[in-house]
């Protein structure tokens, strides 16, 4: 069977994937970002894509021969290149969010249903070992029912290290509400129980001193979500958290077992009510998932 | 100085805390319960009370001289009982929840403000020995501003144990909805931070089964409550989950550092920006917590429920010696209580947020003195709204099984 051909846009962050393409199994043949450099420094850094077609111009981008297009550009724009790759014939592969709007969504879903083309979301946090491990034991059902999940990105950043990932007044970094940077937080609960969310409700905790010394325009440090779902669970989430300490967390708590991953260790630790507890397990269990 | 002088109202539960008021430096100096076994197994297993007057009519009982009345009586009947007592010039401990109406809020409000009596809510959790550390830490200024904090109290019973504590359809923990039970899981935040609640939202998770063999009418096994702050933190509590692991845990997370109890280990972790770790620390921590009293530390250590069960009448005895406001008072034990009942409403509602009202202002009295639906039943089994976020009844069979349990328990007694 021929490679899948990929043709990568934005090289900022679509730079750190090209070799993850080649090891999928597939191939990059094309690469687009508006400033030169970040190509030649791609080229420089990834030699697997030394022989892709360069391009600056989205639109010339979009007319070669390819197979799908990695959609790494700014975060708000995403479902605008989508519609386009896919009207173009393209599979596409986006990293997160999807869309910024309800109306982009709309737009988004009615493009893959005329085209039939196939798109899925990048979303790299389901598939953390101890994620994927969670995933494991809940579907196994040794867990029963899911009553109550977890899932939290929280990532503190200094100033300088903020202005340095958002570099310009209408960086969208600049603009994005706590909820809305949520996938990291929110996929793994999704990909690990299969749920969709059925409503949601949130607040936000607002301590402006958390962007000071940056261009920031978002007050808040964080943003609480409860969200139920189609399987009676209820999944508490939090988009971008800026408190301590730093990391991913996740947890699913059932009618005969709960699991979650150890913010020290980054063990997975699993419990079992005492009549349900699987042979050859204990009560408490405490590991590195494989 | 001469001691408190207590009565215990409600023996089921009052007779495991009568040590605890003599530890405290008071003295137990009548007991009402209307089952005459309990106050004698109360008197037979709890010597210290042996010289106490028995009563098993309240009406009686509070005519007894003496200073403070502890009620222990039924979860969703407190407020009632507290305003009698109040008024017949007896200061009050009342265990959780002060109040299951709004309107109960607002009548007890006014009660301790037209009475000039003492009310301290019985709120047993903060005063674990991992939650007075947390509370240091915290007033210590090292975590800095609080963004985010969870409190979580996970008791998952069901079948025979439910039976046990639930012993007639018309109990009240047959009939509590999962929010009302969220003072442990609530009041800790609250005694660590300083914080009120000023609004809530709150969601169910629907699961039945749990139900199973038990006269149990709410259908959900957890209630998530948000609650934004007075000091802008957000609070996530779960008041009453049914689910795993069982336990209680608390986290606090701010913009300097972060601090949590162990699932596991029961030890505090405890977290730190790398630019503000204090002296003698490390970035992360990981240790078992120090009661900050000695004395009372070591009576702590043996009592009920964490040490909360002697902490909690501790406090409120040398309060009232020093005829200061316990920190409990009765506005911070109707906020936490219109937290349960709000968040109810909320999920009810599909997920309105509330605010929380302030009984000091008379507006936030008078917008709710005549609030008083309740999820509880009255002797027709009559309620004022649901207990369970989908409609949900036991079964023939399960109401079979339950009353076999209680058939087969002297549910008199415990």
């Amino acid at each position: 069977m021929k490679k899948i051909r990929f043709g990568i846009f934005g090289l900022g962050r679509g730079g750190y994937l090209v070799d993850n393409i080649f090891n999928a199994g597939a191939d990059v043949v094309a690469i687009c970002d508006k400033r030169p450099a970040a190509i030649a420094t791609c080229k420089k850094d990834h030699p697997l894509c030394k022989n892709a077609a360069e391009y600056t111009d989205f639109e010339e981008f979009i007319k070669h021969d390819m197979d799908a297009v990695l959609l790494c550009n700014y975060f708000c724009d995403h479902a605008e290149y989508a519609i386009k790759c896919l009207k173009a014939g393209k599979h596409v592969l986006s990293e997160t969010m999807s869309n910024v709007t309800m109306a982009e969504g709309v737009a988004l879903c009615r493009a893959v249903e005329e085209t039939g083309m196939t798109y899925a979301l990048f979303e790299n946090y389901p598939y953390f070992v101890s994620n994927l491990e969670m995933k494991r034991l809940y579907q196994s059902g040794e867990l029963g029912e899911l009553v109550y999940a977890e899932g939290e990105y929280v990532h503190p950043m200094d100033p300088k290290s903020a202005n340095g990932i958002a570099p310009g007044k209408r960086h969208w970094r600049n603009w994005i509400p706590r909820s809305y940077y949520i996938t990291h937080a929110l996929a793994p609960l999704m990909s690990m129980t299969d749920a969709l969310p059925t409503r949601v409700s949130s607040m936000a905790s607002f301590h402006p001193c958390v962007k000071e010394g940056t261009a920031c325009q978002v007050g808040d440090a964080a943003a609480i979500i409860l969200c139920q779902t189609d399987i009676d669970a209820v999944f508490r989430i939090m988009g971008c958290a800026w408190f301590f300490p730093h990391g991913n967390y996740y947890r699913l708590g059932g009618t005969k077992g709960g699991v979650e991953n150890d913010r020290i260790t980054g063990n997975v630790r699993l419990f079992y009510h005492p009549q349900y507890c699987p042979e050859g397990k204990e009560n408490i269990n405490d590991y590195k998932a494989e | 100085m001469s001691k408190i002088r207590f009565g215990v109202f409600g023996l089921g539960r009052g007779s495991y805390l009568v040590e605890n008021i003599f530890f405290a430096g008071a003295e137990v100096v009548a007991l009402c319960d209307y089952r005459t076994a309990a106050i004698a197994l109360c008197k037979k297993e709890r010597p210290v009370t042996k010289d106490a007057a028995e009563y098993t009519d309240f009406e009686e009982f509070i005519k007894h001289d003496m200073d403070a009345v502890l009620l222990c009586n039924y979860f969703c009947e407190h407020a009632e009982y507290a305003v009698k007592c109040l008024k017949a010039g007896k200061h009050v401990l009342s265990e959780t929840l002060s109040n299951v109406t709004m309107a109960e809020g607002v009548a007890l409000c006014r009660a301790v403000e037209e009475t000039g009596k003492t009310y301290g809510l019985f709120e047993n959790y903060p005063y674990f020995v991992t939650n007075l550390e947390m509370k240091r830490l915290y007033e210590g200024g090292t975590l800095g501003s609080l963004v985010y904090a969870e409190g979580e109290y996970i008791h998952p019973i069901g079948g025979k144990s439910m039976n046990g504590l639930a012993p007639g359809e018309r109990h009240w923990r047959n009939w509590t909805p999962r929010t009302y039970y969220s003072t442990h899981a609530l009041a800790p935040l609250m005694q660590m931070t300083g914080a009120m609640p000023t609004k809530v939202t709150a969601m169910a998770a629907f699961h039945p089964e749990i139900t199973k063999g038990t006269a149990m009418r709410m259908g959900d096994a957890a209630a998530t409550i948000l609650c934004q702050t007075d000091t802008n933190a957000v609070f996530r509590a779960i008041g009453w989950g049914e689910f795993f692991p069982h336990g209680s845990s608390y986290r606090l997370c701010g913009t300097k550092g972060g601090v949590e109890t162990d699932r596991f280990t029961g030890n505090i972790r405890l977290y730190y920006h790398p630019n503000h770790v204090p002296e003698g620390l490390e970035e992360r921590n990981d240790y078992k917590a120090e009661w900050p009293d000695e004395e009372t530390g070591k009576i702590a250590a043996t009592a009920g429920h964490g040490g909360g069960d002697f902490l909690s009448i501790y406090d409120f005895v040398k309060y009232i010696e020093k005829g200061e406001e316990p920190f409990w008072n009765v506005y911070r034990a109707t906020a936490a209580a219109s937290v349960a009942i709000l968040a109810w409403r909320s999920i009810i509602s599909g997920g309105l947020t509330y605010d929380i009202p302030d009984f000091r202002k008379e507006e936030d009295k008078l917008k709710y003195e005549n609030d008083t639906a309740s999820p509880f039943p009255d002797e027709n089994y009559h309620v004022d709204i649901p207990c369970s976020s989908q409609p949900h009844e036991p079964s023939e069979e399960d109401l079979a099984q339950a009353r076999e349990d209680w058939k087969n328990r002297d549910f008199l007694l415990r």
